[in-house]
């Protein structure tokens, strides 16, 4: 069977409007997510685009469209890598947060999709990335601060 | 992660998780196909593995279909695994501390100082933000 999605759940120790400004404001996303600035202005339709430094160039490394954004509760984007050579060409994938109440604590579910058909790319870059990304999600938003797990990511 | 360890304990339990990590989101009947399991043992395991967090439910109409969710291996690797690199990190901070004390008494161009300066930016792991906890306005 081919892969076509999975999913990451976890507990936060913070309300859903923090973990939703950890996963929308890019000041926060460059403290955990592989030093990329989000940026987008969170309306349906809108590009959502992820700021990496390349040498002394600032790059768009990830790339998408909102699909949905329904503060705090669900927001969803396509998802492409525009500079890596393997993933530029396959269609975007699909990733979705969906961040429910958890008296008090957020319970995130992170789902992502849709990728191409056959052997894809991105589905691995982004199967081993995640773990990396939420782990330094998670502790920004208990801690306040974070170390950029994110690093420790296998290639 | 009690539950964890005892979900893991299992060698069934865990060849269900390396079925769901090789093929997402499989329903009960395509997890037990090809294998000797019968469905009310299958059922038994994913609940516990259900429980320990560690398998994921969709609900895709009236299809239950089942994932790995690794989050909880990934917990106790940091757990134990990332102690190190913490203790590594506290006795630099303690070394830090310890430097700029230092500096107060002794003139900024000697080792002593331009070490600490050093220090200071191979420590710099992202700035502590309170302005963070300040729900947003929408």
């Amino acid at each position: 069977m081919q892969h076509d999605e999975f999913y990451y759940v976890l507990l936060i120790d913070a309300p859903r409007e923090t973990v939703w400004s950890a996963l929308t404001n890019g000041e926060f996303t460059k403290q955990y997510w592989h030093s990329a600035e989000v940026r987008s202005d969170w309306t349906v339709g809108s590009p959502v685009e992820f700021w990496v430094k390349v040498g002394d160039e600032s790059k768009v490394g990830c790339e998408g469209v909102i699909l949905e954004c329904d503060v705090p509760q669900r927001l969803s984007y396509t998802w492409h890598f525009p500079l890596n050579p393997a993933c530029a060409p396959e269609q975007p994938s699909r990733v979705v947060f969906l961040l429910e109440d958890a008296e008090g604590a957020t319970k995130l579910t992170v789902k992502h999709d849709q990728f191409e058909s056959g052997e894809s790319a991105t589905y691995h870059m982004v199967s081993t990335g995640w773990p990396y990304v939420i782990a330094g999600l998670k502790s920004l938003c208990e801690m306040g601060k974070t170390r950029d797990f994110s690093v420790l990511a296998p290639d | 992660m009690d539950a964890v360890f005892k979900a893991l304990s299992d060698p069934t339990r865990r060849a269900l998780l390396d079925t769901l990590l090789a093929s997402p989101g499989l329903t009960l009947s395509e997890l037990v196909a090809g294998t000797d399991m019968r469905r009310q043992s299958a059922t038994k395991h994913l609940k516990l593995l259900e429980g320990a967090g560690l398998v994921h439910i969709e609900w895709q109409g009236r299809e239950k279909r089942h994932f790995l969710n690794p989050v909880p291996i990934q917990d106790i690797s940091r757990r134990w695994v990332d102690k190190f690199s913490q203790a590594r990190s506290d006795a630099l901070l303690t070394l830090k501390s310890a430097l700029e004390a230092d500096k107060d008494q002794t003139p900024e161009d000697t080792p002593m100082a331009t070490a600490s300066v050093e220090l200071n930016d191979s420590l710099k792991q992202g700035p502590t933000i309170t302005s963070f906890f300040t729900p947003i306005k929408d």
